[in-house]
């Protein structure tokens, strides 16, 4: 069974459960995105068997792909919905990839291409940040395969320059794309409008929903809010039924039943062999945000650059500057303000920075998001430092005790209200 | 044996010894001259030259202990060059340093610079975005960072840098590498001159000393190295170490107990200057990011074929018998370009093994039983040919 075929049944008994036993304090319309999460995925699988394109084009893989009726595997989602990821090390290990040494994330891809579990992508297109495991994960499938590679380099800043620099690298891949596949990929400007503007309109609703997100006690916690993933992440027609109801929860007074002393602001992913948010909710200590990610999916940190005038961009344009509003990977400026801003924008208590053993661009910044937290919001931090999957660099049970410990000293620092 | 020669040899061989490295700076800096740290090969140096600078690539500290480092990075999950790097800085042991320039090659150096400049330990900071591959777009790309870096000079430290003194401090350069492939060319000899440790000793020297005194020495001792003949025993086998950010040649002393390291591919060794700047072309900028694009590259650039080309004409050339590579721990370009490298060199029948160390000296017990395991390997499949 490939991952496909067993994340469907996954979905299926994931929404026979939510209908013979809705948790009334989970968001009901959830149910709208599992069924939209299913739908892709068969769509995804019917693709595969059909022999279709499948490539990854980083940040711009759910835009820019489908621009050019190209599939998308959706790496990062498909991490974190691993089935057997004791195979997949071992996988990743026969194959010889850093497993001691790199973020698992990033090897687990490589493993279950290899393993044939996802399909081969016919290209593969380094991120538009710069995570190094990331990008040399590309380069080392992209060999083993025999792969059409290009790679997306995002400069920090934005700038006119850079902004062109990178929209002419999507120029120049599209042109590789099209001549690497003739007849079958074929750029489509107006399918690629109609994708930004559909995000576009969802990223406002998100905006909606990151200002609800301020009320205390905070109406959801990350693990009901948890719609990140694609599809229904940025369908606007999704993320209108989360704002309204959660709008209907602050009116009507319904908040997680667990109570909320302490506001957390969790960082980057989260941890895939342990529930960490649930466990953090049963001692009222509510992780109300995840920030990872960027602010195009929901972090409406202020964005003060005027590109080219203030003209409008062309839609490649658009693709480029759109991404590197990612903070992930990106200067330590950008990506350390942006979690403060979150922190400072909903009043958290505390942050627990993940950080994933090998996330070369994390770890180095530990220090510097925790003294700015105390310094600039004083509010403490907790640095949690483990693998996504694999418990043998830090385990359960240490995770739960660091987790435990940080409350418990955050709960006595904090000066009632 | 002259003794003159041979001590100016010794010169240039400890030249950044833990004793010496510190002592051309401070003798630039005795003339109210500045020193600039520099954290990558990729840093187009010609530039700082050119300002009347010293690029001093910065060696971390060699000691095992990072207690300071460690509440800013996590040593054992990070790049330790990195680590040892910050360490030296947070122990004020580079305070005299008048900046840093740094190229992103991967996201621990830039995460080590940033900590840096978040501390305010440096006057002068400067980073350049490095492109992962060589297009005519990113090559466009680098030469507009090489123009931002001249900017980024001329603005902190009010001055001109004239086409003319970048194009001298090119030649300076085009000079070094010429007279260090001269160098290379005599590793060549049955019986080398000098042992792979002794030349990472020269071409880290290289590295920290002014330019043009550099030169002149090595050129005054290529003839001397012509003739003589290393005293190292035994001269076969011979490797070839791939290895990054290796400079201390106590690693390589070690590896040698029973051969003879030949050559390497390090981004301290010949990386640092294998290929001279075309300056035969008026854009300067444009050829510096030429260069530095499109020299043979270290595992974070896409090229492995051509890199894995450059290695196997190196073990023909060399007479290579097998090749070590020395995986600097978490250092993630190489280690991903491993399985790659390991299958095509496996393939060619050239014997090839890594071994994982560490920055400063450890593990040598370790390390030496591993690497008298391949030496021993390389034996038996001499024997069977034979």
């Amino acid at each position: 069974m490939n991952f496909y075929e067993g994340d469907i049944i996954k979905l299926t008994e994931k929404i026979k459960r939510f209908d013979e036993n809705p948790d009334p304090f989970k968001l009901k319309c959830r149910i709208k995105f599992y069924e939209r999460q299913l739908e892709w995925r068969k769509e995804q699988l019917q693709a595969w068997k059909d022999g279709k394109v499948f490539a990854d084009f980083g940040l711009s893989q759910r835009r820019l792909s489908p621009a050019m009726g190209m599939y998308t595997c959706a790496r990062g989602e498909i991490i974190n919905e691993c089935q057997e990821p004791e195979k997949v090390l071992e996988k990743a290990r026969a194959l010889g990839l850093p497993v001691d040494s790199s973020c698992d994330s990033v090897y687990t891809a490589a493993a279950m291409f290899d393993s044939g579990d996802i399909p081969t992508e016919g290209i593969v297109a380094c991120k538009q940040y710069a995570c190094t495991p990331e990008v040399m994960q590309k380069m080392f499938m992209a060999h083993k395969g025999n792969l059409l590679y290009y790679c997306f380099d995002s400069p920090y800043e934005k700038t006119d320059a850079n902004v062109t620099y990178l929209a002419d690298q999507f120029a120049e891949a599209i042109e590789y794309a099209e001549k690497k596949f003739p007849g079958v990929v074929k750029y489509d400007e107006a399918k690629l409008i109609e994708i930004q503007e559909r995000d576009d309109a969802g990223y406002e609703i998100r905006k909606e929903i990151f200002e609800m997100l301020k009320h205390k006690p905070c109406p959801i916690n990350h693990n009901h809010m948890s719609l990140g993933g694609p599809p229904g992440g940025r369908d606007p027609e999704l993320l209108a039924l989360v704002r309204d109801e959660i709008g209907e929860r602050i009116e009507k007074g319904i908040f997680p039943p667990a109570g909320e002393k302490l506001r957390i602001i969790w960082t980057i992913r989260d941890i895939q062999y342990f529930d960490a948010v649930e466990f953090l909710a049963e001692k009222e200590a509510q992780v109300i945000f995840q920030a990872g990610g960027g602010a195009r999916y929901g972090i409406p940190m202020p964005d003060p650059v005027v590109l080219f005038g203030g003209r409008k961009l062309t839609p490649l344009e658009k693709e480029a500057a759109d991404s590197m509003k990612f903070f992930y990977g990106r200067d330590a400026d950008y990506a350390v303000d942006t979690i403060i801003w979150v922190a400072k924008e909903l009043q958290a208590d505390a942050i627990v920075n993940f950080l994933v053993v090998g996330c070369s661009a994390t770890v180095g910044l530990k220090r510097l998001v925790e003294e700015r937290a105390e310094k600039e919001l004083g509010i403490p931090t907790l640095q949690l430092e483990s693998k996504l999957w694999d418990t043998s660099y830090t385990d359960e049970l240490t995770v739960r005790n660091q987790l435990s410990d940080f409350v418990e000293m955050c709960l006595s620092q904090k000066v009632p209200a | 044996m002259d003794k003159s020669l041979e001590n100016r040899l010794q010169r240039l061989i400890e030249g950044n010894s833990e004793a010496n490295r510190y002592k051309w700076a401070e003798e630039w800096k005795k003339q109210g001259k500045k020193v600039i740290g520099v954290m990558s090969s990729y840093v187009p140096e010609e530039v700082i030259y050119a300002a009347g600078m010293l690029p001093w690539r910065i060696t971390g500290t060699w000691k095992e202990n990072v207690t300071l480092a460690g509440a800013y990075r996590t040593p054992s999950s990070t790049c330790p060059y990195s680590t040892h790097v910050l360490e030296s800085f947070l122990h004020g042991e580079l305070d005299f340093l008048d900046g840093l320039v740094i190229a992103d090659q991967d996201q621990d150096v830039l995460r080590t610079y940033e900590v840096l400049v978040y501390l305010k330990k440096l006057p002068f900071s400067f980073a350049l975005h490095m492109p992962y591959t060589n297009t005519s777009l990113s090559r466009r790309y680098y030469t507009g960072e090489i123009r931002r870096l001249i900017s980024g000079f001329e603005d902190y430290w009010g001055m001109k840098i004239s086409k003319e003194s970048l194009r001298s401090s090119i030649d300076t350069y085009n000079e070094m590498r010429s007279l260090l492939s001269q160098l290379y060319e005599l590793r060549k000899k049955e019986i080398p001159p000098l042992t792979g440790a002794e030349v990472l000793g020269i071409t880290t020297t290289a590295q920290v000393m002014p330019r043009q005194e550099f030169n002149q020495e090595l050129k005054d001792l290529l003839p001397y190295l012509e003739e003589r003949k290393t005293n190292h025993k035994p001269v076969h086998p011979r490797l070839l170490v791939e290895s990054e950010k290796l400079d201390n040649p106590a690693y390589l002393e070690l590896v040698e107990e029973n051969c003879l390291v030949a050559m390497d591919d390090m981004d301290t060794g010949i990386r640092y200057f294998i290929q001279t700047v075309d300056t035969t072309v008026e854009d300067l900028s444009y050829n510096l990011a030429e260069r530095y694009l499109s020299r043979h590259g270290s595992a974070r650039f896409y090229d492995w074929d051509e890199q894995l080309e450059q290695i196997i004409k190196w073990v023909v050339d060399f007479k290579i018998d097998g090749v070590l590579s020395l995986a600097h721990k978490y250092e993630v370009p190489q280690r991903y370009r491993m399985p790659f490298l390991h299958e095509k060199l496996e393939e060619k029948g050239i014997p090839h093994i890594v071994l994982e160390r560490e920055y400063p000296l450890a593990n040598l017990g370790q390390l030496r039983t591993r690497v008298g395991a391949f030496l021993e390997m390389i034996s038996a499949k001499e024997e069977s040919r034979l």
